[in-house]
């Protein structure tokens, strides 16, 4: 579907990358991650045609996109972008209906096939009820979901999103995730966003392509996990990420005290995140000892109803 | 329900343009008995079809166009405050007549009688500043600071006049002196001829990629998403804007704010920025709007009327006072 070959990317004189050979299947949901300044959003822009490549092809369902038009470029491929719209006046009806611009006449005409598209497109994100409001009137995660069904409405096998979660609170992070997840399992479009949610990301992927100094590494998301791929990109003294869940874990300095931990969970997990973040270790052979219990904590004879209570009698000690 | 909604609109804005075009023509130095319109006296006729009519005429055209000037303008710098006036296109329009009328003495005489060599000096000074705010509206994106620039080149154009002037013959000062007033009853039919050629090639060009302005409304990188042609729309809304307001400022003088203040009352009275909509609307608000604005310059009777500048900074100003606090966040990102 969509394929570079031996592309380089980059401003004016200065590459960022060089020799990238991707390629992205129908109904791929594709997250595109990495460190800053390894050129996301270069390669974003760059597949999008919104920048020059400094060398290779890019190829989307055959054609070579550096050779055609704008208005040909426009039925492959549409765009949500971090760019802000802030346009009076208009309502999520009209936004939406500007991805059928490469559809529409001169005037801009909407046919009635236009008009179920769009209406389609609304649907499938949920703003149906409202689609005569303002656009400046919504919320933000309402107004990424109404960029999101413009891309739709563009009717494009290929869909880019330039860090579509950002400024997003959680619930909105995880919905549109979600959304992009259903879109590409129920209409076979292939979705590549940008993100530093590494925590979405390794949970919604069907693949990810993780951007280092030197290149890309392409690969489904526990296979990169299982590799050590991300420890050796993301690399760092300060955090690891946890071999068993992948979740990202932060290398806190430690002092000299020792405690032991007993007890119940979850009790006896928070209470161990919570030590290690005062930089206390816990060791089973250390003097004291700490029971943790579903409704209190005991160090010796001495009760605590919190851990935050817990941690002021280790002070004392 | 919603095209209903506009049609009315659309009809009535028709409608009181009427009226207040049969009132400018009424209302003048001399005011004439409605009976006039349709009188055969001669002498009514006369005042009617050489001066009234073209004068009112002149307020329509020029409202329309530096209004859809302003309108085009706004959405090519993305800016609520662009306009004609503001951004020293106008400015620039003046150095291009001022040139013309003060040094220009050697030019052919056929040039000089048909309004051609006026508006081409204008519509060059107009292209010239045009083409200067664009390449600094790339360096700078805040909207308050691209409007200072604006004003910082209509300054230096106003230097440059001044200069001008300053060794210039009394006769073409005085002529290009009563210029800078502004004045719609200059446009005599022999010029009318020019004025209307080049305004309709500029609104027809307008009209024409009015689906483009719509995708710049979302900014330069979405409406490429979308399959428009930036480059080329870039350059046919600087070719629209130079031919609307270039060819008004050189017949009517610089006309101050209302090219940026109507492309709001339009937008606002039709919540929507919907380019097919906001053109023509804009055009009839404009109209209406200056129409007033030259029957306000009539006020103070006994054959003396007002230059019309004073009045559409009068009634402009405010508006952009009231645009600037009304937007203020987006203004200031």
């Amino acid at each position: 579907m969509l394929k570079t070959t031996h592309l380089n990317i980059g401003h004016g004189k200065h590459f960022v990358q060089r020799d990238l050979n991707l390629s992205a299947s129908a109904g791929d949901l594709i997250c595109l991650t990495g460190i800053n300044g390894t050129g996301k959003s270069t390669l974003l822009r760059t597949l999008a045609g919104l920048q020059k490549t400094l060398g290779g092809h890019i190829t989307i369902q055959g054609k070579d996109v550096e050779k055609l038009t704008n208005a040909e470029r426009a039925t492959l491929l549409s765009l949500v972008l971090t760019d802000t719209i802030t346009v009076e006046n208009l309502t999520l009806h009209d936004l939406v209906a500007m991805g059928r611009f490469p559809y529409t006449n001169w005037a801009g005409k909407l046919s009635e096939e236009d008009e179920n598209i769009i209406n389609q497109s609304l649907e499938q994100v949920n703003l149906t009820h409202k689609a005569n409001c303002y656009i400046c009137e919504v919320s933000d995660g309402e107004k990424q979901r109404c960029v999101i069904a413009k891309a739709l409405a563009q009717d494009t096998p290929l869909v880019l999103l330039d860090e579509p979660t950002a400024h997003l609170d959680l619930p909105n992070r995880i919905e549109i995730m979600l959304l992009l997840r259903r879109l590409s399992v129920n209409m076979r479009k292939t979705f590549l966003l940008s993100t530093h949610e590494l925590d979405l990301a390794l949970q919604m992927a069907d693949k990810i392509w993780l951007m280092g100094n030197d290149g890309v590494q392409v690969g489904i998301p526990e296979d990169l996990m299982l590799d050590g791929k991300f420890q050796e990109t993301f690399g760092s003294d300060t955090f690891r990420f946890d071999e068993t869940d992948g979740h990202c874990k932060i290398n806190h300095p430690m002092g000299n005290l020792e405690v032991a931990v007993i007890g119940e969970k979850p009790a006896i997990l928070w209470l161990e995140r919570a030590l290690l973040r005062c930089g206390i270790r816990t060791v089973p052979t250390a003097d004291i000892t700490i029971e943790a219990h579903h409704d209190h904590f005991a160090i010796g004879d001495r009760k605590a109803n919190s851990i935050e209570e817990t941690l002021k009698l280790l002070a004392e000690k | 329900m919603k095209s209903i909604k506009n049609g009315l609109l659309f009809g009535g804005l028709i409608v009181l343009m009427g009226v207040v075009l049969v009132c400018d023509i009424i209302f003048g130095s001399v005011r004439l008995p409605l009976e006039a319109l349709w009188s055969d006296d001669t002498l009514y006729r006369e005042i009617i079809y050489n001066f009234r009519l073209p004068k009112a005429l002149t307020a329509v055209i020029t409202g329309a166009a530096i209004s859809v000037a302003g309108l085009i303008m706004q959405t090519l710098f993305r800016n609520p405050l662009a306009g004609p006036y503001v951004l020293g296109v106008s400015s620039g329009a003046s150095l291009g007549v001022a040139v013309y009328l003060l040094a220009g003495g050697l030019l052919p005489v056929a040039l000089t009688q048909s309004g051609w060599g006026l508006v081409i000096a204008a519509i060059t000074g107009a292209v010239l500043v045009l083409l200067l705010v664009l390449a600094v509206s790339l360096h700078v994106r805040q909207a308050v600071s691209l409007l200072i620039i604006g004003i910082m080149f209509g300054q230096i154009a106003g230097s440059l006049v001044t200069i001008l002037q300053n060794s210039s013959n009394p006769d073409s000062l005085k002529l290009f002196v009563v210029w800078t007033f502004g004045s719609l009853s200059a446009v005599g039919w022999n010029y009318m001829q020019v004025m209307l050629l080049l305004i309709t090639v500029g609104l027809t060009i307008v009209f024409a990629i009015q689906k483009s302005l719509n995708g710049l409304l979302l900014g330069e990188n979405y409406a490429q998403g979308l399959g428009i042609n930036i480059t080329r729309t870039r350059f046919l809304i600087i070719v629209a804007v130079a031919l609307l307001a270039g060819t008004t400022t050189a017949f009517t003088g610089p006309i101050a704010f209302i090219g940026m203040a109507v492309p709001h009352l339009a937008r606002g009275l039709f919540r929507t920025s919907d380019h097919s909509i906001t053109i023509p609307g804009t055009m009839l608000c404009g109209a209406i709007l200056l129409l007033l604005c030259d029957l306000a310059t009539q006020l103070p009777a006994d054959g003396y009327t007002l230059p019309i500048n004073a009045i559409s900074a009068l009634v402009g100003a405010p508006i952009i006072i009231w645009i600037i606090l009304k937007n203020k966040r987006t203004i200031e990102n």
